[in-house]
This record gives structure tokens, sequence and C-alpha cells, in this order.
């Protein structure tokens, strides 16, 4: 399966480089979800702040945490990926998704990761399916040394998509789970 | 209009109502739009209570066509918090209404360096306001020494602050920011006239029954505590965090409570005193790029 992408440049879109307070978020939130929407369904959506200079927690609540509520609750129908980021703005991030408990997916130089909390036993379920970029429930019991029956392994890949952090597609009576990952950045 | 008001050491013989013209003078500028005064304060431990006493007070003169005017000795808290004090007296007058932006006035003056900045806060939201604050304070963070990163918490800590008076203080008074950098310190005050927290959280049902300032400004440290349900205000928060390991304190007063937290991320000691009830709150923090000599004053 193959899901398209979109790069979307956020400094431009909300036409400007600071991004300050829940005020402000509230006021962008409408256009990022806009552009966000302008994508096809199933589309992996690359917000890029590399034209971010500053960025404050309360705006990160009001625009990436409340995106990310619309994945969970599957009615955005894209996957997120955020990138471009500077350091100290990325702990900015990663602490508010820490208090928000929700995660996401971050791109960096070495690759795509997991910013925000993610448990465990989903983290190690995640690394398992990057191993051979697809697999189904099924597949991953048969590998697994772990004594977790199938419905659990459904349970965490279903727990993954739900949070956007694997893309899925319906082969017959299962799913086969693929991680999300972008064209330049594959081997 | 630019108005210089200089600190000299106490002068005595001075009487309470010289003091009070000033005030008086001071507050209705701001009153009456004067968002920009420099106000050029020495640093020395002094609260607004000692500020209130008029044996501390000093002169007022005219200099030339410029005000040159006396100030006791203070930290820009007490400074601020004594304009709030006054600006709320039913004397000061004419209430306070909406203030104008002099800022290209301010860019041209050569009093800028090593001043404090005074500027009116808009009543109502303005983004582009807010962005142009924030980069200015950036940029004179950065210049007094703090890292970049540090200087991005910081003016981000601001921003946020900022934010909790349009969202929180439900007046049509101006509020003010204060800001002073000088060399490898920064200190900042934030001073509205709306409501305080403690009515402002009540009107929220979760906390209906809060019935003291202390209790209410407390309570509103934590992530998501405001006056609107399902809230997921940081304000506070990141101020906290934005000091953590730059040997600061930040200093918050509301009604008659005053709360104070220095300290780093790992060991932060909160005081908690009374005060003078003043209408609002003021938010102040000051900070340091390296360990200073002695502990930095609120």
């Amino acid at each position: 399966m193959e899901n398209k992408e979109a790069c979307l440049d956020v400094a431009s879109i909300v036409g400007t480089d600071t991004l300050l307070g829940k005020i402000m978020g509230q006021s962008h939130f409408p256009t990022l979800l806009g552009a966000i929407l302008q994508t096809s369904q199933d589309t992996i959506v690359y917000l890029d702040f590399g034209g971010i200079i500053n960025i404050t927690a309360s705006y990160i609540a009001a625009t990436i945490v409340q995106l990310l509520r619309l994945v969970a609750s599957g009615s955005l129908g894209r996957y997120l990926v955020i990138g471009g980021i500077h350091q100290d703005l990325q702990d900015e991030i990663e602490y508010v998704l820490a208090k928000e408990g929700t995660p996401i997916l971050v791109r960096t130089a070495q690759g795509i990761s997991v910013a925000g909390p993610l448990d465990k036993s989903y983290a190690r379920t995640l690394a398992a399916v990057a191993e051979h970029r697809t697999a189904t429930a099924k597949e991953l019991k048969q590998r697994s040394s772990e004594s977790l029956g199938l419905t659990g392994w459904i349970k965490r890949l279903t727990t993954l998509h739900k949070h956007g952090l694997l893309a899925r597609t319906r082969n017959g009576r299962e799913y086969t789970y693929e991680t999300i990952t972008l064209k330049d950045q594959e081997n | 209009m630019l108005i210089l008001l200089s600190c000299y050491p106490d002068e005595e013989n001075v009487s309470y109502e010289t003091y009070e013209r000033f005030n008086g003078f001071l507050a209705r500028s701001w009153c009456c739009g004067l968002s920009h005064v420099l106000l050029d304060v020495c640093g020395f431990d002094c609260d607004v209570d000692m500020l209130l006493n008029a044996q501390q007070i000093v002169q007022a003169h005219r200099n030339g066509a410029s005000h040159s005017i006396v100030l006791p000795q203070c930290t820009l808290a007490a400074a601020i918090e004594h304009l709030v004090w006054h600006t709320t007296q039913p004397h000061s007058s004419p209430q306070p209404t909406t203030g104008t932006a002099f800022e290209d006035c301010l860019r041209q003056s050569p009093f800028l360096s090593g001043s404090t900045i005074l500027n009116a806060i808009p009543a109502q939201a303005e983004l582009v306001w807010l962005r142009r604050r924030e980069s200015e304070l950036r940029k004179a963070i950065a210049e007094q020494g703090f890292t970049s990163t540090t200087a991005k918490a910081l003016s981000g800590a601001i921003a946020e602050i900022i934010n909790n008076v349009w969202q929180h203080a439900q007046t049509t008074l101006p509020a003010l920011l204060a800001y002073r950098s000088e060399q490898e310190r920064f200190s900042v005050v934030i001073a509205d006239l709306g409501v305080g927290v403690l009515n402002s959280l009540r009107t929220n049902p979760a906390y209906a029954s809060l019935n003291s300032s202390m209790t209410a400004l407390k309570k509103a440290m934590a992530v998501g505590v405001s006056r609107l349900p399902d809230s997921d205000g940081y304000g506070f928060d990141t101020v906290l965090r934005a000091l953590a390991d730059q040997w600061g304190g930040v200093r918050l007063r509301t009604g008659e409570a005053i709360l104070e937290f220095h300290g780093t991320a790992e060991v932060r000691k909160a005081h908690a005193s009374y005060g003078v009830a003043l209408p609002g709150l003021q938010v102040a923090f000051a900070c340091c790029a390296n360990p200073p000599a002695t502990p930095i004053a609120l």
C-alpha cells in the first residue's frame, strides 16, 4: 500500500514565524485544519515547522494537540508527521504532549520517531512492525516471543493506528499495518 | 510623549503631597494613553508598603523641558505594584482608558539602554502587537548574555502571561508590560487591573467554593486550572519552567495574596505572604544569565 504525501509549511500557512499563546493558536487552528483537509483522505501530512522561531505551550495545546485529538477520534482521516523543529522547540512540544498524553510522529535527521508518551509495550509493537515495514496481528504474534494473545496484538495495533502512528489497509478479514514513512527518508 | 523617571539615592524632607502629585501624574499619564514611560529605577529590595511610607518619598522637580522625577529605590515589581495601587485610588482620576502605543518614540529614544520600558498591553487581544513585543523581548534578553534557548523560553513565557490577561482579566482597562534588561540580568512585570485570580476562578463551578486569593492563586499555578472548563492553560507553568535554571524568582500578587518562587526546577522554594489588597494580577519575574553574586530581588 502507498499513502500520498503532502508537505505543509506551517509558517507560510499561518503567516508568522512566532506561535504564541492560546488565542493565537485558536485563531490559527481553522487555517491549519483547512490546509490539512485540502489533502486527500489517508494522506501523510508533513507539517514543516522549519520556519518557526518560537512556539509556546498553550499554542501547541490549541493546535497540535487539537489536531491529534481529531486523529484519535478518526475524524481527520490523515496521518500527521511534524518536523523541521529546532531542538528547544521540540522539547516544548514533547513537554505538552506528555502533559496531554498524546504521542505524535516527528521527522528528524535520523528518521521518523515518536514524540510524546508511548507505553513500552506499544513502542515495542511499533518497532516490531517497523522491522518488516508491514505486519498483521497474526504475523506479530508468530514472530514475537511475548506471551500475548492475538486479541492483545490486535488491540495494540488498533491503538497505534488510532493515534496515527501506523497506517493500515484491510485485507479480507484482517488489517495490514504499515509504518509511516516519508518518501525522501525511505531506504 | 516621553518621560524619563530618574532614580536617585533617598532624599529626606520631601513632602507627601509632592510625592502624591508625582504619582498622580504618573498614574494619569498611564490612564490617559501614555503607553511608554522610561522608568529608571535602581534595583533595591523595597515592597509596596514601604513605598507608601511618606518618609521614604523624595522630591519631584522640573528640569528644563523634560520631567526628571525622583523615586525611592525599589525593585521593578514594587514600582509597578505601587503604580497599580495608586491607579485604583479615588484621587487617581481620570480612570484608566485604553493605552496608545508610542513605540516609534521609544525606539528613537537615547534613554532606552539600561532603562525600564513600560508598554500598555491592549485591552483586547492584538496578535500583531504580541508578536512584535515577543520579538523585541527575545532580542533584548539575548543581548544580555542569555542563550537563544533561554531568550525564547522567557519571551514565550511573557507572551503566555499576556494571553492570560486577555483571556481572564475580564476588564477593558489597559494592563502593563514593564521590563528591564541589564548586564546578564532581566526583570519583567505584567500587571493587570482585572477581576483577580479569585473572582476569575470562582466563575468556574469547579472552583466556586474558593474563598481566598491565596488558595485561588495556589490553585491557578497548576496546568489546566482556569475559569474556563476543559482549560489547557500553561501560563504560570511556562514561566516557572523558563526560569527553572536561571537563578531567578517569580512573584505573583492578586488580592492580598503574594506568592514567590525561588530556586531551580529540582529545589523550588515557595513563599506565601500577604500585603495591601491590589486589583487584578501582577506577575513579576527576574533572572540572571549566570549565578549572581547576591540573590536576585523581586
